[in-house]
């Protein structure tokens, strides 16, 4: 359960982030994605508790140093969990850019052009006739 | 016309046109101390900036030397490595220097993504089990690298620069 402050950061999260106004970025942690702000910064990630067999998501604010100043974490089953998901899932989504992928992906698809490289950048052809042993 | 009058006009004359020289060598030379000043401050914004050039390649130099450690999994070596950057970075970040351009270096992701990794590095270190991906972690850091290097390149350029005009 988070109190109130947190509970409206997280909509007003959810709200920014669905209308792709927030620039989540990846981090070191490939499970962590980040917002930077002039002072400090936000990440969210997911745990899996194997022992528990529960999965929960953890939100992490950093002062200007970088240190943890505060964080909270709710797990499957509490409130928030549905939409705090939802957001890991679309800070994600932004950090590594899959909807530009799949969108650039979707329009070779709908045109007349064969789809994709014939064979990988810098590949010579001509080289596999010199391996010819005679 | 008396001999006397004659001489206290030529007299008040000359006065007054040593009043006039006078003035104008104070303001020659308030101009060549105020020139001097300038040069001063120009001379020491170079030196300023050259300093912090070596500081922010010194980052990019350490940023290579954790990439290598981690490449090889010698997290203890990179904690260290890490931990004397992130002070480093926090140094320049309070430094506050608009003069330097230091505004155009993202300090708040930079910083946050060190001590992520130094926090990482440290579960690394105690569970001796790692969920550390050096080749994701690498990735990051040499974004990061390269943001710097692209700070030192537009920076090198303005200082050459600078320079040159003087």
């Amino acid at each position: 359960m988070i109190n109130e402050t947190y509970n409206h950061l997280v909509s007003k999260l959810v709200e920014k982030t669905r209308e792709n106004k927030v620039n989540w970025q990846p981090t070191v942690n490939s499970d962590a994605f980040a917002v930077y702000f002039q002072n400090f910064s936000l990440a969210i990630s997911t745990e899996y508790d194997r022992e528990a067999d529960n999965s929960s998501v953890v939100v992490v604010l950093r002062n200007q140093e970088g240190k943890e100043i505060d964080q909270f974490a709710v797990s499957s089953g509490e409130a928030n969990f549905e939409e705090l998901i939802e957001l890991y899932s679309s800070a994600r989504r932004k950090a590594l850019k899959i909807d530009e992928a799949v969108q650039i992906l979707l329009k070779e698809l709908t045109g007349d052009k064969p789809i994709g490289l014939d064979r990988p950048l810098g590949e010579d052809t001509s080289s596999a006739k010199d391996d010819l042993p005679f | 016309m008396s001999a006397v009058e004659v001489i206290s006009i030529a007299g008040s004359m000359l006065s007054f046109l040593g009043v006039l020289i006078a003035i104008s060598q104070i303001r020659k030379t308030r101009r060549a101390a105020e020139a001097a000043q300038n040069a001063t401050d120009k001379t020491q914004k170079l030196i300023a900036r050259n300093v912090l050039l070596q500081d922010i390649s010194a980052c990019t130099t350490a940023i290579e030397e954790v990439k290598a450690l981690i490449r090889s999994k010698r997290y203890e070596a990179s904690l260290l490595r890490v931990t004397d950057l992130n002070t480093q970075l926090i140094r320049l970040r309070y430094l506050k220097s608009n003069d330097a351009g230091l505004a155009d270096i993202p300090f708040q992701e930079i910083v946050t993504q060190m001590s992520m990794l130094r926090e990482m590095l440290e579960q690394s270190l105690n569970q001796k089990t790692s969920d550390l991906r050096p080749a994701h972690v690498n990735g990051i850091l040499s974004r990061i690298s390269d943001q710097l290097n692209a700070w030192i390149g537009k920076n090198r350029y303005v200082a050459k620069e600078g320079a040159s005009n003087d």
